[in-house]
């Protein structure tokens, strides 16, 4: 008895090692392939090196010198001649003339042609400090030398707090940028805003199409439900780009309402928020239908009929008994619909205004126009989190909301 | 008329406007793709196939099709490679980490798509592999095998085990049991997921936007840049074939399903 | 196991046809796309290719230097000609990005209009951005100056601007009254920028904002704006092939800017492209883009291979060039990114 135990558990463990092999390819892929490369991109947000290894005989010579009490001193300037060769020399200058003039608007051709003459020998008669500063008084001013000193380490806060409007003031704590400045707090909050609006919308125009799919006769509902997915089948893209066509001046629903005097000239109805609302619902909506008629499908239709037979008036009923029964269903979806939202780009770009783009749109914007990766790292740091934070906030509303089988 | 059926009636005419919200924009398109303007304006001045010859004369649709039908093939055959065995392995072990295995497979799918397209520009564009097509259909694949994978392991969830212990008992090696029993019976979940899988790459823009460049820009591309600078006709042209092709291979998913019912009842019967 | 070799050896051919072998005498241009694209070559490429048998492929982006410098980090460089603005060929140049052009190459410097020649680059194309209107849209007398364009009063309706900082503050300093050749010297007093968006905050509830000069001149043709600004030559390539009224007010002053041609160095075809770069410098084959695009290109003598009567749509010709001013190139290396971060912010206002 005891021998064919441990035979079975012996082809026990062989098959789960087996088993197990052959998940790990695929375990693999996903992490070189998809959580390696966004860890990677996400570590851009305090990533400083850019600086820090161009920069690192500066950084060591800087010591306890001050800018407010005077030029800099000659072996600084000898460390930076020597960092800035060394940087033009390996390529990294123009990436370094970019990080700077961020932080010193005005300093990029200082950096560079400091670089190339440092790299060409211009400066290699020593002591260097005079010849630098007739040839570029740019480097005497102190407010530049501020920021280089606020730039050192090897890690920063920089692109993170830049991606909630803050900086360090000039004692060294954190303030708000000047009010023209700010974007990304107000970007965030109608990201978030937008989101919340297109998932109640879809909520309360999902849940009676799925009451109809749950209670029409059953060739019906199968015809119901196969036109609510069919969307989801065609592309998002395509999808949005319709809206674009429907809602244009010339389009169809102008036409509409010229046609039958609604309006006297065709509105604006395009690129608004408006409109990013309309395209948004009607992309996500078919998501909030499939999760809510998974659950309907498993409330029996006695409850409420029980509940209208003794007496309660139809909305009293239905708020009391029916919503209660299809609260993870609604919640599910609300999470899919919500964080699905959360990270959309495609179609505010291409239906929204300027004024209702969100978070990801100013990603890719700093990815693609100004190469500032930092800021767009911080930005998708910033939401991820937040787009955890709802996913984990509507998890503990559904857990919550879990009812003992059985008992309505 | 008694309540209860004004509240049926009010309820059915609700969910038919919700309907036709979602599903009008889809059809107004198609007569509006074959206008013989040169603009999208409704209604349109008359019939013509034009913009539909032109997707056909301009070589750039053609090519950008073609891209898009190269990378979704590869995408769907490394999903196949890489979701197939996971999902037998994942439906059939038991192994500690699972959960842990499902969570990392699914993250591809909630992740917002920029920051997969901008971490995957950044990533191959370090790895050398940008203006080329394997960083795309590396990345689609990973966006992919999720929906691969949960297919797959679905369809493994009737699967009679005894018949692979019977294969292997008559002598059957691993590679033989899984061409002859197991990938037969898991075959129209097999195809479902890679139908999907297709679509997944077929339609996907965003991290194409950031990986491709010139020749290899896909279809989605395409439409996308030509969106940005305008609206034309030919655009419409192109988004009712896609919603066609769209279409067809949902019926080809839904005829398997039904099939695939057809016959596991009458296995159990 | 027959249909197992069989799929595998259909998947070794997959990957074979996704080796993308690059032909040796293939160059890849990357242009500004849409209508510059189509000019450049058919006025431009096909000729070459026609001559030589050069295969060149273009491709579009947005004038992003760090794309190229991406490229040349990554060691996997794709480009190999680039049309970069002006300001960027001077940041490029210094940074050592593109190849240094020999008189050889180029031809003797001082046969070029002033701007268009650069150590680095050699001008592509000359353009301008303009104030435009539809004449079909306007009743009486159209608008006259940037005033004008700003006067919501005395010219009812809606107007396009681009939306972004570049070119649009300049307008703005013109419409508050500073002449062409004085708005860099305003804009970098103290408070000159806060000046500028002063008078954006002005015309903000008038603007339809574009960013594809498409999209703006839809706007223009249906009537949702009824003057715009714009890249002259968008506008004449209506005015000719669609045959529409517009007008450009080239007195009310505009700002004219060069893009150049520059090799990036250390590209596959970097001798190639040298190669084409040598034969565009020669005035004539220079003229076959400046024939069907209206921007002017950098050799002076170009403009004898350019028919008289279409002259005098370039911005280049002499009889605008009173009312223009250059775009000032460092103010914008230095500037860019944090006044296109300050716009945005205030766009999203």
């Amino acid at each position: 008895m005891s021998g064919g135990a441990t035979r079975t558990g012996q082809r026990g463990r062989r098959q789960n090692m087996l088993t197990a092999a052959m998940v790990a390819p695929l375990v693999l892929f996903i992490v070189v392939v998809f959580l390696w490369p966004v860890a990677r991109f996400l570590a851009l947000s305090v990533d400083n090196s850019d600086i820090s290894s161009n920069l690192s005989r500066t950084f060591a010579a800087i010591g306890d010198w001050q800018p407010a009490t005077g030029s800099p001193p000659e072996p600084l300037l000898d460390a930076l001649v020597q960092d800035l060769a060394e940087a033009r020399n390996k390529g990294r200058d123009g990436v370094l003339a970019q990080l700077i003039n961020q932080r010193q608007v005005g300093t990029r051709f200082l950096v560079i042609k400091t670089a190339k003459d440092a790299a060409e020998g211009k400066f290699d008669a020593r002591p260097v400090g005079d010849a630098l500063l007739a040839t570029y008084p740019g480097w005497a001013d102190p407010a530049l030398w501020t920021e280089i000193i606020r730039a050192r380490g090897t890690l920063t806060a920089y692109y993170l707090l830049g991606s909630l409007d803050l900086q360090r003031s000039a004692d060294g704590g954190i303030e708000r940028v000047p009010a023209d400045r700010a974007v990304f707090v107000d970007a965030l909050l109608r990201t978030i805003w937008i989101s919340l609006v297109v998932t109640v919308v879809c909520a309360v125009l999902a849940i009676p199409v799925a009451q109809a799919i749950v209670s029409a006769p059953p060739a019906w509902s199968r015809i119901m439900f196969a036109l609510v997915l069919f969307p989801l089948w065609t592309s998002l893209l395509v999808r949005t780009v319709i809206w674009i066509i429907v809602l244009q001046k010339n389009g169809p629903v102008n036409a509409a309402l010229v046609f039958s005097g609604l309006v006297d000239t065709p509105l604006t109805l395009i690129y608004t928020r408006f409109s990013l609302y309309i395209a948004m619902i009607q992309v996500l909506l078919p998501l909030m239908v499939l999760s809510l008629v998974s659950v309907m499908r498993r409330v029996p239709a006695s409850y409420m009929k029980a509940a209208l037979s003794l007496g309660a008036p139809w909305a009293t009923a239905w708020r009391r008994v029916q919503l209660p029964l299809i609260m993870p269903g609604l919640l599910a979806g609300s999470a899919i619909v919500f964080v699905f939202a959360l990270g959309y780009y495609i179609t505010p770009i291409l239906v929204g205004g300027p004024g209702d783009q969100m978070i990801s749109s100013y990603i890719a914007f700093y990815t693609n126009t100004t190469l500032n990766w930092g800021l767009a790292a911080a930005l998708s740091v910033q939401l991820l989190l937040v787009l955890l934070a709802s996913a984990f906030l509507l998890w503990t509303a559904r857990v919550l909301t879990r009812r003992p089988a059985g008992a309505p | 008329m008694s309540a209860a059926s004004i509240r049926r009636l009010a309820m059915y005419a609700y969910a038919a406007t919700v309907l036709a919200f979602i599903l009008v924009p889809l059809l107004i398109i198609v007569p509006m793709s074959f206008t013989s303007g040169t603009s999208l304006s409704f209604p349109t001045p008359g019939f013509s196939l034009r913009w539909y010859q032109e997707l056909v004369d301009d070589p750039r649709w053609l090519t950008s099709f073609v891209n898009s039908v190269i990378v979704a093939s590869a995408s769907t055959l490394l999903s196949c490679l890489l979701g197939i065995p996971a999902a037998i392995g994942l439906a059939w072990g038991n192994f500690p980490g699972k959960r842990i295995v499902y969570a990392l497979v699914a993250a591809p799918l909630v992740a917002p798509i920029v920051i997969v397209g901008v971490a995957s520009f950044s990533f191959f564009a370090a790895a050398g592999l940008t203006g080329s097509r394997w960083a795309l259909i590396l990345s689609h694949t990973a966006l992919a095998v999720p929906i691969m994978l949960t297919t797959v392991v679905a369809s493994l969830s009737g699967f009679d085990r005894t018949l692979v212990r019977a294969a292997a008992s008559l002598g059957a090696g691993t590679v033989r049991t899984f061409f002859r029993v197991i990938l037969p019976l898991i075959a129209p979940g097999v195809v479902s997921g890679a139908i999907i899988a297709f679509i997944i790459s077929f339609d996907e823009v965003v991290v194409a936007s950031f990986l491709t460049t010139g020749e290899q820009r896909t279809l989605p591309r395409m439409i996308f840049s030509g969106v940005r600078e305008s609206v034309s006709p030919a655009i419409a042209a192109v988004a009712v074939l896609l919603i066609a092709f769209s279409a067809v291979l949902l019926g080809i998913i839904g005829w398997l399903q039904s099939r695939a019912v057809r016959l596991r009842s009458r296995a159990s019967a | 196991m027959l249909k197992f070799s069989h799929s595998l050896s259909v998947a070794a051919m997959l990957a074979a046809s996704l080796a993308t072998a690059q032909a040796a005498d293939t160059i890849n241009v990357v242009g500004w796309g849409g209508n510059w694209d189509k000019a450049y070559k058919e006025g431009v490429w096909d000729k070459y290719s026609e001559q030589t048998g050069a295969k060149i492929v273009m491709e579009e982006w947005g004038g992003e230097l760090a794309k190229v410098r991406a490229q040349i980090q990554s060691g996997s460089i794709t480009w190999d000609m680039v049309s970069p603005e002006a300001p960027s060929v001077e940041v490029g140049c210094a940074e050592g990005l593109f190849v240094s052009l020999t008189p050889e190459i180029t031809g003797d410097p001082s046969k070029y209009l002033p701007g268009t020649i650069h150590e680095c680059g050699v001008a592509s194309d000359t353009w301008a951005t303009v104030l435009a209107y539809n004449a079909d849209a306007i009743q009486g007398d159209g608008p006259k100056s940037w005033a004008d364009y700003w006067d919501a009063e005395k010219f009812p309706g809606k107007r396009g601007m681009l939306a972004q900082a570049q070119y649009t503050l300049e307008n703005a300093m013109m419409a508050d009254g500073v002449a062409p050749a004085d708005v860099y010297d305003e804009l970098r007093k103290p408070g000159g920028i806060d000046r500028a968006f002063a008078m954006l905050d002005k015309i903000k509830p008038h603007v339809v904002w574009w960013s594809t000069s498409t999209q703006a001149m839809q706007n223009l043709a249906s009537g949702e704006v009824v003057m715009t600004d714009q890249y002259n030559a968008r506008v004449t390539n209506d005015i000719v092939n669609e045959k529409k009224n517009y007008k450009i007010v080239w007195d009310a002053g505009f700002f004219y800017g060069t893009d150049m041609w520059s090799v990036v160095k250390g590209s596959p075809n970097e001798k190639a492209a040298l190669e084409l770069l040598k034969w565009f410098s020669i005035p004539e084959n220079q003229a076959g883009f400046s024939k069907l695009y209206a921007y002017g290109t950098g050799r002076i003598e170009a403009a004898d291979y350019v028919p008289e009567e279409w002259q005098k749509n370039l911005p280049t010709a002499p009889q605008h060039a009173k009312f223009g001013a250059t775009y000032d190139t460092n103010f914008w290396v230095e500037n860019k990114e944090s006044l296109e971060a300050r716009f945005q912010a205030w766009l999203a206002q």
